[in-house]
């Protein structure tokens, strides 16, 4: 690959990674004397996607834009696993580093109270209106600040907003507000075309493996968030279908492997809730134009693809993305142990 | 009974994807279906106890993803299995035709040291669709594989309608048991999480 960038982003990540390893080492000894409870523990590679619960939260990707951010992302060499906790914790790790006699000992219940409060109030937060006029202005500009924007959406988007800030952070809708619908429009108009000529190729022109591919797809689309009857929807189940099998056939180092589909739910549901109103159990697909359908599943595609991006050593052979994360983690489960 | 030692079973369930192996385990173990199951990622297992003659014994059963990429777990998986069940649905050719493979693969994976007599057992799963009238593996195909391959113990199954399910875990246990080895049971290594917390707070320096 490129050696030169391998080396720098090692070099980099090596200066980095020991103060971020005793940050984390911190948080975790905070969060194990109960101390501290941020509630959500995140595990990421350095610049990689973080992920949250699809359930409560979003996908943030923390450095969305620029090849060679990918280039030196992929390299194994300057990775390493930072496990970061967040929300009302900047304030706590701040008193502890200050105070840092008082940090194990044993005051725990007012403390972690004080943290509960705090954390009820993030949580409320994305809904706050300074917080949305926040966002607001940050997605107005001309150029969207995505440092800003990213750290505006850690502790949460506005639901009506997740959208386009989904599109942006991931660096599938471009920054330029002037470019962005071109953009988007040419973006959503290849993957039809990767749909036309891939998909809807018949059986005979597809070969043995892509066969086996779409064939495996089948199978886990209907398995799919099993107990959300949303998803089984025959128009949703053939979006997923599709979005999964165009990813696949792109993909050939890793191919579709078992768990990506759930990678795509949460893209569905937000997309999706641009054109639909209400809860998603009672949505009814059906409501929607085939164009905006389309499109919905044009950006699914798209955001998938930017996330996967960033962690396809997960799915390729062996798993080697998984197995360095593994290791991590036993090393710091090590360390908080010694 | 209670001045025999224990023996623990491994059982490593094996078949193309979406064949039932999760509702057959879960119907064994929890005596429950449903149509709402997950694709299993890597392999999972669960325990239970069996009676066996006069022995208590554990079944460990390790149920695995479908999908050939997990295979390159197989080697931590596969070891120590003291017997291997393969799954096909009767309704799906495909399924019927990867048996060959998914034993192949094992033989060469867990690599037993009598491969010629390890103790395999066959399930054609799903013989409760459409009344049977969508198979299209019949017994007699299927005893026929199985009879070629040293005579393996091949049962009809359905885990949704929870037949013979039970009967052939039994059988498969009898197997297993009679392969039994002194053998160190392999488990992969694991992260205690309870030892740490407890002595963190005290024991922390920084």
């Amino acid at each position: 690959m490129k050696p030169s960038i391998d080396n720098e982003s090692k070099k980099d990540g090596n200066l980095n990674a020991d103060s971020r390893f005793n940050q984390t080492l911190k948080s975790v000894q905070g969060l194990l004397s109960g101390k501290s409870f941020p509630g959500r523990v995140l595990l990421s590679r350095r610049a990689e996607t973080r992920i949250e619960n699809p359930q409560v939260g979003n996908i943030i990707p923390e450095r969305p834009n620029g090849d060679n951010d990918f280039v030196a992302d992929s390299s194994d060499s300057g990775s390493y696993v930072k496990v970061e906790s967040y929300g009302p914790k900047p304030m706590e790790l701040s008193e502890e580093r200050q105070n840092p006699s008082a940090n194990h000992t044993s005051e725990v219940p007012p403390k972690s109270t004080t943290s509960g409060t705090l954390r009820l109030s993030s949580g409320g937060r994305s809904t706050d209106s300074t917080r949305i006029a926040k966002f607001k202005k940050e997605l107005s500009a001309p150029v969207v600040d995505l440092d800003a924007l990213r750290e505006l959406a850690w502790s949460g988007v506005p639901s009506d907003m997740r959208p386009l800030v989904w599109r942006l952070l991931l660096g599938y809708a471009p920054t330029n507000s002037d470019r962005r619908e071109m953009i988007l429009t040419r973006k959503r108009l290849e993957y039809v075309d990767c749909v036309a000529q891939y998909y809807d190729a018949s059986s005979a022109d597809k070969a043995e493996d892509e066969l086996h591919t779409l064939r495996q797809i089948s199978v886990d689309c209907p398995r799919t968030v099993p107990d959300v009857a949303f998803f089984h929807q025959p128009v949703i189940q053939a979006c997923l279908e599709r979005i999964l099998y165009i990813w696949a056939i792109r993909h050939p180092a890793s191919g579709y492997v078992q768990g990506i589909n759930d990678l795509a739910t949460p893209f569905l549901v937000v997309f999706l809730s641009e054109h639909i109103e209400g809860e998603m159990e009672d949505w009814v697909v059906s409501k929607l134009t085939p164009a905006q359908l389309s499109n919905v599943e044009a950006d699914c595609y798209w955001c998938l693809s930017k996330l996967l991006d960033n962690i396809q050593d997960h799915y390729t052979f062996a798993q080697p993305g998984i197995q360095r994360l593994v290791f991590k983690l036993k090393e710091l489960v090590r360390r908080i142990d010694g | 009974m209670a001045t025999r030692k224990r023996t623990l079973l491994k059982v490593i369930i094996l078949g193309d994807s979406g064949v039932g192996k999760t509702s057959l385990m879960n119907q064994f173990v929890n005596k429950k279906f449903s149509n709402q199951y997950k694709a299993t990622i890597g392999a999972d297992f669960l325990t239970k106890e069996v009676q066996v003659e006069d022995r208590l014994v554990t079944m460990q059963i390790w149920d695995t993803a479908g999908q050939e990429r997990f295979q390159s777990l197989g080697v931590a998986f596969y070891r120590g299995a003291d017997c291997c069940v393969l799954v096909y649905d009767v309704n799906l050719l495909k399924s019927f035709e990867s048996l060959s493979n998914w034993r192949d693969e094992f033989l060469v994976q867990a690599s037993p040291s009598d491969p010629e007599n390890f103790p395999f057992m066959v399930l054609g799963n799903k013989v409760d669709i459409d009344g049977g009238n969508s198979r299209v593996v019949s017994e007699k195909r299927a005893k026929t594989w199985c009879a070629s391959k040293g005579d393996i113990p091949y049962f009809e199954t359905s885990a949704k309608d929870d037949l013979n399910v039970d009967v052939a875990f039994q059988c498969i246990a009898k197997n297993a048991l009679k392969n039994e080895t002194d053998e160190e049971i392999y488990l992969p290594d694991t992260i205690d999480f309870s030892s740490g917390s407890t002595h963190t707070s005290s024991s922390c320096s920084c």
